[in-house]
């Protein structure tokens, strides 16, 4: 594939699907710092997996897989090279947060999702984009049955859990 | 709150994207990185395909000097014995080994490589297969640099014997070549044992999740 085409598909797939992008950032790292080292590493493998894609499945569920993929790999890197991390400067920032961020009840499911282990937080994800059993399993690697019953457990914590806040009034 | 409640607060997040994207910085960060890894390859190549290439027309020029009969006409030099063909011709073999299976290792790197997975699953049991292979090769770096130390030094010993140089000289050349190939076995088998392998737990791990 051509440089030239592969930045066009590259972009086209930035622009449509960059919200996926920054769920999984959010549900993966957790302060700025990171979140720009882990944006940076998924556009990355993002940009490396344009010329695979053969259109087998649909560009978002590519972009899922491929981002989870590079999250789960950051997250263990990140956990043996913390001490090491050096400070990105402050003009080579990928990302800027918008000024009102502030959403509890999002801030608080994001921190719930960020509670499970990195497979669970992705089937979560693609669970709350409103994904089908059939399409979370394929991307996954899972069989139907096990997503179901994986996300089954999971709504069960979640909603448990938000019942609890809503009781203590948190 | 019941579930669609929480589907109700992660749909809020489209109202309004959260971040802002730095596309120079972006582009910038692409573009440095691909320059790298590009970089990386080239010169990994270039130095394998290099030596091969450089050793593969010393150890040919040598033998057609000889066959032409000039070997024996420059300087103090004799002509080759019989053992020592052979022997260029042992170290030539060595060599177009070595760099042959290099290139097929990139071969079959790039073959890997070019697979579509179509599930994290495939993706985790690539990477898997792809560590399994480094742990395995760098564990027998010994192996797979003795056909090129073992050639060199063929190589150089037919060099000093035709040239009449004593083959004392030899002695410190293949003593710093064992020590250079033990350092940099004991290298690779600590980057195995420090960095691979407990990647390579990691990755077990969670591709022990996926299985159920």
């Amino acid at each position: 594939m051509k440089p030239n085409e592969q930045q066009r598909i590259f972009e086209k797939w930035l622009a449509q699907h960059k919200g996926l992008l920054f769920k999984v950032v959010r549900a993966y790292a957790f302060n700025s710092h990171d979140q720009d080292d882990l944006f940076q590493e998924m556009t990355t493998q993002v940009w490396n997996s344009v010329p695979r894609y053969r259109g087998d499945s649909a560009v978002s569920t590519w972009i899922y897989r491929v981002a989870f993929y590079s999250a789960i790999g950051w997250s263990k890197k990140e956990k043996r090279h913390r001490d090491k991390h050096q400070a990105i400067q402050r003009e080579d920032r990928l990302l800027s947060q918008r000024s009102d961020p502030a959403n509890p009840q999002l801030e608080w499911l994001y921190e719930q999702i960020a509670q499970l282990d990195e497979i669970d937080r992705s089937l979560t994800l693609l669970m709350l984009d409103g994904f089908s059993y059939r399409e979370i399993g394929e991307t996954m690697g899972l069989s139907q049955n096990y997503v179901g019953v994986k996300l089954n457990r999971i709504k069960k914590r979640l909603t448990e859990h938000s019942k609890e806040k809503d009781k203590h009034g948190i | 709150m019941e579930f669609e409640d929480l589907m109700v607060i992660w749909d809020s997040q489209y109202d309004q994207p959260i971040y802002g994207i730095n596309e120079e910085g972006l582009h910038n960060s692409l573009r440095r990185k691909s320059k790298q890894f590009r970089r990386l390859i080239f010169w990994q190549r270039f130095q394998t395909y290099c030596g091969g290439g450089i050793m593969f027309a010393a150890i040919v020029g040598l033998l057609i000097l000889n066959a032409s009969g000039v070997l024996g006409e420059i300087g103090s030099s004799r002509a080759l014995f019989g053992w020592e063909i052979a022997a260029s011709l042992v170290a030539l073999v060595c060599w177009l080994q070595f760099t042959l299976s290099v290139f097929l290792g990139h071969q079959r790197q790039k073959k890997r490589e070019q697979v579509e997975s179509t599930s994290l699953r495939d993706d985790l049991d690539r990477e898997i297969k792809q560590i399994r292979y480094q742990i395995k090769t760098r564990s027998h770096i010994m192996l797979g640099f003795l056909p090129p130390y073992l050639g060199g030094v063929l190589f150089i010993t037919v060099v000093f014997g035709a040239t009449h140089i004593s083959y004392w000289v030899l002695v410190p050349f293949v003593v710093l070549m064992i020590i250079a190939l033990l350092f940099e076995s004991r290298c690779q088998q600590r980057m195995v044992e420090l960095k691979i392998v407990p990647a390579l737990a990691e990755l077990e791990t969670l591709r022990e999740k996926l299985s159920h």
